[in-house]
């Protein structure tokens, strides 16, 4: 157990509930992200962001303790999908929650998503209340 | 490829621009190009491309600054990007429904513009469907080429399982 500091915020204990857990939001609308973030914030979770495949692929690499990915589908560089692939042949979705948050509804893509080790689904605009709820659930808060 | 009859494929843009702004709680109400004000400014626009076997396009949002305003309260980031994100959800919701008549289609990244007085004049110079919001305008355009022999019937089809709508949240 240690103590960490975050700017503005007090001093949380590592490994006490109170800590928050870190959510990876992956979009390459800034939009989107902030919206995300302003969602989840106060909500028990700390937010990181990427703005595309390639970003979110390298966090995830470097962040073992995420607690959750939120994903876009189509993205400029690197998709949602094709992230999803590159992250389950390193071995890296085993234990990771991941929910793609896209404007795409196709029932195939959502198949191919799951195969891939996706948790969830969810068509834009999203509910920030449901949002959160999801999280809460895939993270077990 | 060939220019289609816009008028199906434009009564669905119109339903999903007005189910799109409905969502982030802004009523559009239609409006003929002649009532566009000559003072109006299109300030931005958002474009996205899409193409597939049966048909190709693009898509076009332009709309005067205060729409997008009200439509992102928190203000979040910048307009230009927001108009993007308009676009590619409005382009989503066409897809989605293009795929319950049987028709698929790729989604490309948006694009966005922005300037003093944007003036799109896509293919064919087709004219934009007008929308009054709060205290501005949204012009939106849809452009498409059907592929030789196909013909775009808006009456659902069984070629692919329905799309999830918009709002949905699904957990596996």
């Amino acid at each position: 157990m240690f103590l960490i500091a975050a700017p503005g915020r007090p001093f949380l204990v590592q490994g006490d509930s109170r800590v928050d857990k870190k959510i990876l939001i992956i979009d390459d609308s800034a939009t989107v992200r902030h919206q995300v973030r302003a969602a989840l914030l106060g909500n028990g979770f700390e937010i990181l962001e990427a703005a595309d495949g390639v970003e979110g692929l390298s966090t995830i690499t470097e962040q073992p303790d995420l607690a959750a990915v939120i994903c876009d589908v189509n993205m400029p560089r690197m998709g949602g999908l094709q992230m999803l692939e590159l992250a389950k042949a390193k071995g890296l979705m085993a234990t990771l929650p991941v929910v793609m948050l896209t404007t795409e509804g196709q029932p195939a893509l959502v198949q191919q998503a799951k195969a891939l080790g996706a948790k969830g689904w969810i068509v834009k605009p999203f509910k920030p209340e449901l949002l959160v709820a999801t999280m809460r659930k895939l993270t077990a808060l | 490829m060939r220019n289609p009859d816009n008028r199906p494929i434009d009564d669905m843009v119109f339903d999903c621009c007005k189910e799109l702004f409905s969502d982030y709680s802004l009523d559009v109400r239609p409006r003929s190009r002649e009532e566009f004000p000559a003072a109006e400014r299109l300030a931005l626009c958002g474009v996205m491309g899409f193409g597939g076997r049966q048909m190709r396009g693009a898509l076009v949002l332009a709309a005067t600054r205060e729409p997008l305003e009200k439509s992102n309260p928190g203000g979040f980031s910048s307009q230009r990007d927001w108009i993007c994100e308009l676009a590619n959800q409005l382009m989503g919701r066409v897809k989605n429904r293009l795929l319950n008549v049987g028709v698929e289609i790729l989604l490309a990244t948006p694009a966005g513009l922005s300037g003093d007085n944007l003036n799109p004049t896509p293919g064919k110079l087709r004219a934009p469907q007008v929308f009054a919001v709060e205290n501005g305008f949204v012009c939106v355009w849809i452009d498409c080429e059907l592929a030789e022999g196909f013909e775009l019937l808006m009456t659902p089809s069984g070629s692919f399982e329905a799309a999830l709508p918009e709002g949905e949240t699904i957990l596996f």
